[in-house]
């Protein structure tokens, strides 16, 4: 083993719930995010890394309330109400992005979560039974995308004796009704937010005020992701989905603070800027890439690379949501949390893939079958079927997103290349290997 | 056949997969609710439609379905992430003239419960439009007062096992199947004058009591093990069994519901949503206490869990409800099923070790 391997090993091995909750770690991390050896492919990635590194040590730390959230519960919520949002299953992603997620799947396990449960939750209950997380003073789920969220919240809200609010998300077919009685639940969650300790931030104003700051910041991120979407629309794209994955951090963290509106306006310039060189090789195969992708370090990327494939739109990580009306802060983040193709049916899905498989016009999509998916898996062939009445061939690649025990990098490479291949080969539309 | 669903009548039948369908409106729009318990064996096409990875009793149904065998009408209660996949790949994939996904809410109380009613009504509604038939004040009533009826009798049931009437594996499951794929007068009129003994608690004398919590089982076989290894069923604790109820039994007294048809829909969801929880709910105290209180009043020595395999709702759950059984000096075996009983073998020898344990 190389010295840095070994000395990133010990590292690992020695985090422990005192150390993340001392000062210097993060006075490191936070120095060496600003330093030069710092050098992410982004500029506008220093934005989110810095916001997050802030947000995260001051959730250690405990300088405001803590506020765990699930994916898609609105941020503007817990921004809005001056608390500290920490979202745990972007941070079982970074776990395994380091290495850490077989420690903490491995400690699920022993507390008798099952191995078919999702990883990413497997993985984040793993690190809460480690003391391992930022200590909640509230946790706010939706039922959207999936049933995990709210189910394993409820386990951790009553593991750290702190109360559980979850907002239940209508499908798109049901009525304004039902719309109206979200935004009540929405600003029920909102004045128990607001009832945390030191929850005002600094920002003396009334909730509907500061809920109105929240929803226009929110809005202007909102306007700037949509310049980046349509730069990404170019032929050949200027990003690469496969790292851009990783910005689903701030489409579900960021809305609602500045930093949020300051990441997407870097990243919009950045793309439109005649200096930015775009990705370096060739461009020969256009993918949708579905669901999400393993964190833990693969070659896949490499391996993409080399094929000439480039991720250029992602399902997850795009503005699912309309302008938001400010002077209607809960109507509009009910219609938000609504708007997600998750609350819904497996024709609204597939009819939103079609979509973006024309706009961006991509020749092939695959779908990445995280195992314990159940909400995304069991409406993969539907999806693929409808993508096949426009063209688009879609490979389903069953896979693992957090478990690298459950990895086979050999297997998905075999697979992909053969279905790189078939896109190669106009008179096999529809099928894929 | 698939027991309780035949082609004479498969157009005037309604199918249902889940506890929370308030099958008081498919009554009252002319319909005969029939739960969907699906193909037993093999579900390869219905793995290659949804995935393996998604609860097996879901796929079972989703078979059934591509094998012509079930009603025209089905109505999905989208509580779990399954069961939405399950109405997605039934619309898509099998022919019905009728399908309707409900929206189910995690929590009982505000705005939760609100969204229900609200699913409640347009159900009906969608009922109408399908059937032609308007669903009156007076559909409802007789609606309601049939199923409070077979609710009673269930009750009634299930209160004698826990008191120690000790029935066969088989026969303990069968009424509560019956009471899910019969029309209401034939159950009334199969089981109303049949007597549960007068056991009492703890006094059973022919085998070991434990309680059975989960989902659903496929069939009595695990039963019948449990009484082959010296044990006795003191209380089926599933979705399909003991916490299939749903209405407070007729006591004689008052009509506890309102007179015009809608305060009938909001009591009907009002009721649907206080029953016995479902580990979907976001209500674990309330259902870890009935768990605890099955295995007091019967006397329990131990507890089987059998959830689903990939049963996202029960295995979340499973970890903190086997805690506070344990805490309570109650030994417990957790097996997870398959919902085809086809390791017979294996699991034979845990429920015997278990046994032998107690």
């Amino acid at each position: 083993m190389a010295l840095t391997d070994e000395l990133v090993e010990r590292f690992k091995a020695s985090i422990s719930p005192e150390l993340m909750r001392s000062r210097w770690p993060w006075l490191v991390a936070l120095a060496l995010s600003r330093s030069p050896m710092d050098r992410p492919s982004l500029r506008a990635d220093r934005v989110s890394s810095r916001f997050m590194l802030e947000s995260t040590r001051d959730a250690y730390l405990g300088r405001r309330p803590v506020v765990w959230s699930s994916l898609l519960f609105p941020s503007e919520l817990i921004h809005g109400t001056g608390n500290i949002a920490f979202f745990p299953e972007i941070a079982a992603a970074k776990a395994a992005s380091v290495g850490l997620s077989r420690r903490f799947l491995d400690a699920a396990e022993a507390a008798g979560f099952s191995q078919d449960l999702c990883s990413f939750h497997r993985v984040l209950i793993g690190a809460a039974t480690e003391d391992l997380l930022p200590h909640p003073d509230l946790l706010v789920s939706s039922s959207q995308p999936c049933d995990s969220s709210p189910l394993s919240f409820e386990f951790l809200a009553d593991y750290y004796g702190v109360e559980h609010l979850t907002a239940d998300v209508p499908n798109e077919n049901s009525s304004v009704g039902e719309l109206e009685i979200l935004a009540g639940e929405l600003r029920r969650v909102a004045l128990a937010l607001d009832s945390l300790d030191g929850a005002t931030g600094g920002n003396t104003g009334g909730l509907e005020e500061r809920m109105r700051d929240a929803v226009e910041l929110s809005n202007r991120a909102r306007r700037f992701a949509l310049e980046v979407e349509r730069e990404r629309k170019r032929v050949p794209s200027p990003l690469d989905g496969w790292n851009a994955m990783g910005h689903l951090a701030v489409l579900a963290m960021m809305p609602g603070t500045l930093a949020g509106a300051s990441f997407y306006a870097a990243l919009a310039g950045e793309l439109k800027d005649d200096a930015y060189a775009g990705l370096p090789g060739k461009e020969k195969h256009r993918l949708l890439w579905m669901h999400l992708k393993p964190y833990f370090p693969s070659e896949l990327e490499t391996f993409l690379h080399e094929k000439g494939a480039v991720i250029v739109c992602e399902e997850y990580n795009r503005c699912f949501w309309g302008e938001m009306d400010p002077d209607r802060p809960f109507d509009s983040l009910a219609a938000k949390a609504a708007g997600h193709f998750s609350a819904g049916t497996a024709e609204r899905r597939a009819a939103e893939m079609v979509r973006l498989a024309e706009e961006y016009e991509v020749d092939g999509a695959v779908h990445f079958s995280h195992r314990g998916c159940r909400q995304s898996c069991g409406s993969a062939q539907q999806v693929r079927e409808e993508l096949a009445r426009v063209g688009v061939r879609t490979l389903i690649l069953d896979g693992e997103c957090l478990d690298p025990r459950e990895h086979r990098d050999g297997q998905i490479r075999t697979r992909l290349e053969a279905f790189l291949e078939t896109l190669d080969n106009p008179q096999t539309v529809g099928s894929a290997p | 056949m698939v027991a309780g669903i035949g082609t004479d009548n498969r157009d005037r039948q309604a199918g249902w997969v889940c506890a929370y369908t308030p099958l008081e409106i498919l009554l009252a729009a002319g319909l005969e609710p029939v739960r969907l318990f699906g193909s037993p064996g093999e579900t390869e096409d219905a793995d290659a439609a949804l995935n393996p990875n998604i609860c097996p009793y879901v796929r079972a149904c989703l078979q059934q379905g591509l094998d012509g065998r079930a009603p025209a009408a089905m109505v999905f209660a989208g509580c779990c992430d399954g069961i939405r996949r399950l109405y997605d790949a039934w619309s898509y994939c099998c022919q019905a003239d009728f399908t309707f996904l409900m929206d189910v809410p995690r929590a009982s109380l505000g705005g939760s419960a609100a969204m229900y009613n609200n699913s409640v009504g347009r159900l009906a509604s969608a009922l109408e439009g399908y059937t032609g038939r308007e669903i009156t004040a007076r559909g409802l009533r007789k609606a309601i007062g049939a199923r409070r009826e077979v609710d009673g009798i269930l009750t009634g049931f299930s209160e004698a096992m826990v008191r120690g009437y000790d029935p066969p594996g088989e026969e303990s499951l069968r009424i509560y199947t019956d009471a899910q794929e019969l029309p209401p007068a034939d159950f009334i009129s199969r089981y109303s004058s049949r007597g549960w003994g007068d056991g009492v608690a703890g006094g059973r004398s022919n085998g070991k009591p434990v309680v059975i919590t989960g989902n659903l089982l496929a069939s009595g076989a695990l039963l019948e093990m449990i009484g082959d290894c010296g044990g006795s069923v003191a209380a089926l604790d599933l979705c399909s069994a003991g916490r299939f109820p749903a209405l407070t039994p007729d006591t004689g007294e008052a009509e506890p519901y309102p007179a015009d048809r809608n305060g009938l829909l909001s009591y009907l969801a009002r009721a649907y949503m206080s029953r016995t929880p479902c580990p979907r709910m976001l209500e674990s105290t309330e259902r870890h206490a009935h768990v605890l209180k099955l295995v007091i009043d019967s006397g329990a020595r131990g507890v089987i869990y059998v959830p689903l395999m990939f049963c996202d709702s029960f295995l979340y759950d499973l970890p903190r409800l086997k805690d506070k059984v344990d805490a309570a000096g109650i030994p417990g075996l957790v097996l997870v099923s398959d919902y085809r009983d086809d390791n017979e073998g294996q699991m034979r020898t845990r429920v015997e070790a278990f046994m032998e344990m107690l």
